[in-house]
């Protein structure tokens, strides 16, 4: 282990990391922390947390739904109304302990149901997809000074939401292989002057300096086990390797995470099969986020969000379709949490959106908009005009975050 | 010029460049030697006698019967590695490596992905061959077709399990409990990934009208192999799409709807934007797709006359780089140094590290084009890593790298390049900073 801990320390040397100034790697100025962890495909917030206190949920949700608390394999318990999906049961002590807040039957501005528009509005920030090129996390770091290693994409690609001009990183997946070659040395010359890959050069290898910094600190696996950090089965890994990087005193303040596989047209299951697999893995993985930040889960905030819910009703292949009302969690040691905040509209026929879908009741923009100010301070005017531009209808929630 | 020409044809045209194809293209001329290609491929000694999908097919097992289970999910994961290996070298080996591109555009924008349903894997690769590449040379209305009604994209977007709630089968069943009976995937997805875009005109009425259409369609699995249309499960009644009514005629339904959309002007216009930003540029210009779209509505979707005419705009002026792909990187870098000697598994590894593996996008929107899916800073990181190691692992060319660089880079190796080339203190870390280079990463 000595041995390779040297590799690692000259090779650091070598890409010149020791040479650059500490103020360099100054992210933002403040000790708080933000992940956003990205729910691809629409997840069924009605199975998440299910609104069992609604007389119309057995009915509506038919085979879908679970039984109540109490009864076996049922809900657990959060307020009387609301209850848990068995399989996320280890969020259960966060929520006990105050630290997980559900927003429930929320929605962005899209109403339409293509997967790939409604990701575009939750990223972007907009209230149309294609409205803009970078997203409402890159103009909000903007707004704080943030530089290219403020935040931090634990994903192959950079997500919209992480575009803008204030850059964002994202980690290479073959972090030892790089460790021992001086092949980035020899190409410097070429990529600093590459108009395209310039700045992704430069921040890739920062990002890279920081994580074999992490080798050297601890001598563990490191930042080089990300395997298909995409898939849900992958998620903690992910997710434990983005806490440990944030939790660095010089290192990024804000991370991105993907997971994929929530679009449950079929065979969804109820307490057990797809859905419950997919929801069991995210819970195991949110918590291996909170061991990775350690002490610095206190000044976290965690947001997962999706680009919309699903179907009431089961479809005609045990599944669900593309519907308006979501649900968004939001997790971590600053959150004012301990309780589902919902302006519940109902699930009786009448109640749904379109005869089909749970209507949502709160802009999910509000929620951020509160985050975003009282965790990370930015401006409420930079919120309503350059953030979310056209949200005044979504004024924010308070209360949220501990400040 | 010729060799300028030959470069562009090469790398944005093909796949990259082999030494010694540069010259052949120069002297043939590069819009004869693409234009060359625009005919039925030939058969491939890599893909020709490989099981199709039907007998694929009928070695699924229920997934109750889990002693079979195992054994057959075993022999599914070697099925999709042979196939998935031998499309890559089909690929490398080609002589008709923009018929390839064209192949594999419409692989990904008619994406089916493993990551769904494991039972994808076995058929995959017969999706591939059996609706794709005999039509890619032919009318967009017959690959659609063709595509929309194979066993694999019926599964993959749960058409199988689609009931009309009016048919007879729903009847038969407990209707509240069965849910409403149709699925609506395949029917969103094919107008906004396949035919119109999401901004094509359609509604939530549409997709309902259209999942209605293409109830009936389901795969047999064990005694009628393959794709039957069974009338039982259809939804009875004439059916409104796109302000057309389609008139009650069970399987011919799906043709009229099928027809509707391969001739709307939405389906011209985001087919050529799709073409042109997969060759042309990431942000195409209006000018280019319009004149695409108009030769594929004047031509009824013939795709070679489509072809033709985004071949013209291409070559008629200088195009802003492109980055290459993953796939489009392993291919060149295979085609140019021979990395992977013969072998699918170095090509496979390659590309499981770079985040593109065959068939494994994350949704049937398939894999993003543009440069800002692929050039986070990590990522770029690890395409310069993998170059150090296909340096390493390639075979001994008899050409020094920066004889390499101008034989696969023609007139795009720049001077700084060269003399980086020319200065490397070995054959392999030559090889690597070529492979490595922004040069070579673009195209």
């Amino acid at each position: 282990m000595a041995l390779r801990r040297d590799v690692l320390a000259s090779s650091a040397a070598a890409l010149g990391v020791a040479a650059l100034p500490r103020t360099l790697f100054a992210a933002l100025p403040t000790e708080r922390r933000l992940v956003v962890v990205l729910l691809r495909g629409g997840l069924d917030g009605l199975a998440a947390i299910a609104p069992y206190g609604d007389p119309a949920y057995a009915q509506a949700r038919g085979p879908l739904a679970l039984p109540p608390p109490g009864a076996p394999d049922g809900l657990l318990d959060l307020d009387g109304y609301f209850g848990l999906h068995p399989a996320l049961a280890p969020l259960l002590p966060i929520y006990s302990a105050g630290e997980l807040l559900a927003v429930h039957a929320c929605a962005t501005p899209y109403r339409d149901r293509s997967h790939f528009s409604g990701q575009a509005v939750l990223e972007s920030g907009m209230n149309e997809a294609g409205a803009a090129h970078d997203g409402w996390l890159g103009r909000a770091l903007r707004s704080r000074g943030g530089s290219p290693l403020a935040s931090v994409a634990l994903a192959p690609t950079l997500p919209l939401i992480l575009r803008g001009e204030a850059g964002a990183s994202s980690v290479p997946q073959a972090a030892e292989a790089l460790g021992s070659t001086d092949l980035l040395d020899a190409v410097a010359p070429l990529y600093t002057r590459d108009p395209m890959l310039r700045s992704a050069f430069e921040a890739g290898r920062q990002t890279l300096a920081m994580t074999m910094g992490d080798h050297g600190a601890d001598g563990t696996d490191g930042m080089g086990d990300t395997r298909d950090p995409m898939r849900i089965e992958g998620f903690a890994t992910s997710a434990r390797n983005a806490g440990r990087l944030l939790a660095r005193e010089t290192g990024p303040r804000v991370a991105v995470l993907e997971t994929f596989g929530w679009d449950t047209h079929a065979a969804q299951g109820a307490g057990d099969g797809k859905l419950a697999r997919q929801l069991g893995a995210l819970a195991h993985g949110l918590v291996a986020l909170k061991s990775g930040l350690g002490p610095a889960w206190r000044t976290t905030v965690v947001v997962a969000l999706t680009e919309f819910g699903r179907t009431v009703a089961m479809n005609g292949s045990g599944g669900t379709d593309h519907g308006a009302g979501g649900l968004a969690l939001l997790l971590g040691g600053a959150v004012q949490g301990g309780r589902v905040l919902a302006d519940w509209p109902g699930l009786a026929p009448a109640d749904l959106h379109d005869g089909r879908e749970l209507t949502p009741t709160v802009d999910v923009r509000s929620a951020l908009k509160t985050v975003l100010h009282d965790h990370l301070g930015v401006e409420n005017a930079i919120l309503d005009e350059i953030v979310f531009p056209d949200s005044r209808v979504a004024p924010p929630l308070g209360r949220l975050v501990a400040v | 010029m010729g060799l300028a020409a030959a470069a562009l044809a090469a790398n944005r045209f093909g796949l990259g460049a082999r030494p010694g194809d540069l010259d052949r293209i120069a002297a043939a001329g590069a819009r004869t030697w693409l234009h060359g290609q625009l005919e039925p491929l030939p058969p491939s000694p890599f893909l020709d006698g490989l099981d199709g999908s039907d007998r694929h097919l009928a070695t699924l097992v229920r997934r109750s019967d889990r002693a079979r289970m195992e054994a057959w999910q075993e022999n599914m994961v070697s099925t999709f590695r042979t196939e998935a290996g031998l499309h890559l070298l089909d690929a490398v080996d080609s002589d008709r490596p923009f018929a390839c591109r064209l192949v594999r555009f419409w692989s990904n924008h008619f994406a089916i992905t493993v990551r769904k349903d494991g039972r994808l894997r076995s058929l995959v690769g017969a999706y591939e061959r059996e609706a794709i590449r005999p039509h890619v040379m032919g009318a967009f209305r017959a690959l659609l077709g063709a595509v929309v009604r194979h066993p694999a994209m019926l599964l993959y977007l749960d058409q199988n399990t689609s009931l009309g709630g009016g048919s007879r089968a729903a009847a038969r069943r407990d209707a509240a409990a069965e849910g409403s009976g149709v699925n609506e995937n395949l029917a969103r997805e094919l107008m906004e990934l396949h035919t119109l875009g999401v901004d094509g005109g359609y509604g939530q009425a549409d997709v309902r009208a259209l999942a209605n259409i293409l109830t009936g369609w389901t795969v047999g699995l064990k005694d009628e192999v393959g794709t039957r249309f069974r009338p039982g499960r259809h939804e009875p009644g004439d059916k409104r799409l796109l302000g057309v009514t389609i008139a009650e005629d069970g399987a011919g339904e799906t043709e009229q709807a099928l027809d509707l959309l391969a001739r709307h002007p939405s389906t011209a216009r985001f087919v050529a934007t799709k073409l042109c930003r997969h060759f042309i540029a990431d942000e195409p210009d209006g000018v280019s797709v319009r004149a695409v779209a108009e030769r594929f509505q004047e031509t009824g979707g013939d795709l070679p006359a489509v072809y033709e005419r985004m071949i013209e705009v291409g070559l008629a002026g200088p195009l802003p780089p492109k980055l290459k792909r993953p796939d489009d990187l392993v291919l060149s870098a295979a085609r140019a140094t021979g990395f992977h000697k013969g072998r699918p598994a170095p090509l496979l590894g390659a590309l499981r590290r770079l985040g593109q593996m065959p068939y494994q996008a994350v949704s049937p929107k398939g894999y993003d084009d543009e440069a800002l899916a692929w050039a986070a800073p990590g990522a770029v990181l690890d395409r310069i890593a993998w170059s150090g190691e296909v340096a390493s692992r390639a075979p001994e060319l008899g050409l020094s790298p920066q004889a390499l660089g101008v034989a696969v880079l023609g007139p795009d190796l720049d001077e700084e390049l060269r003399l980086l080339l020319e200065r490397a203190p070995s054959r392999v870390e030559g090889l690597a900073l070529l492979i490595a280079s922004p040069a070579f990463q673009k195209r």
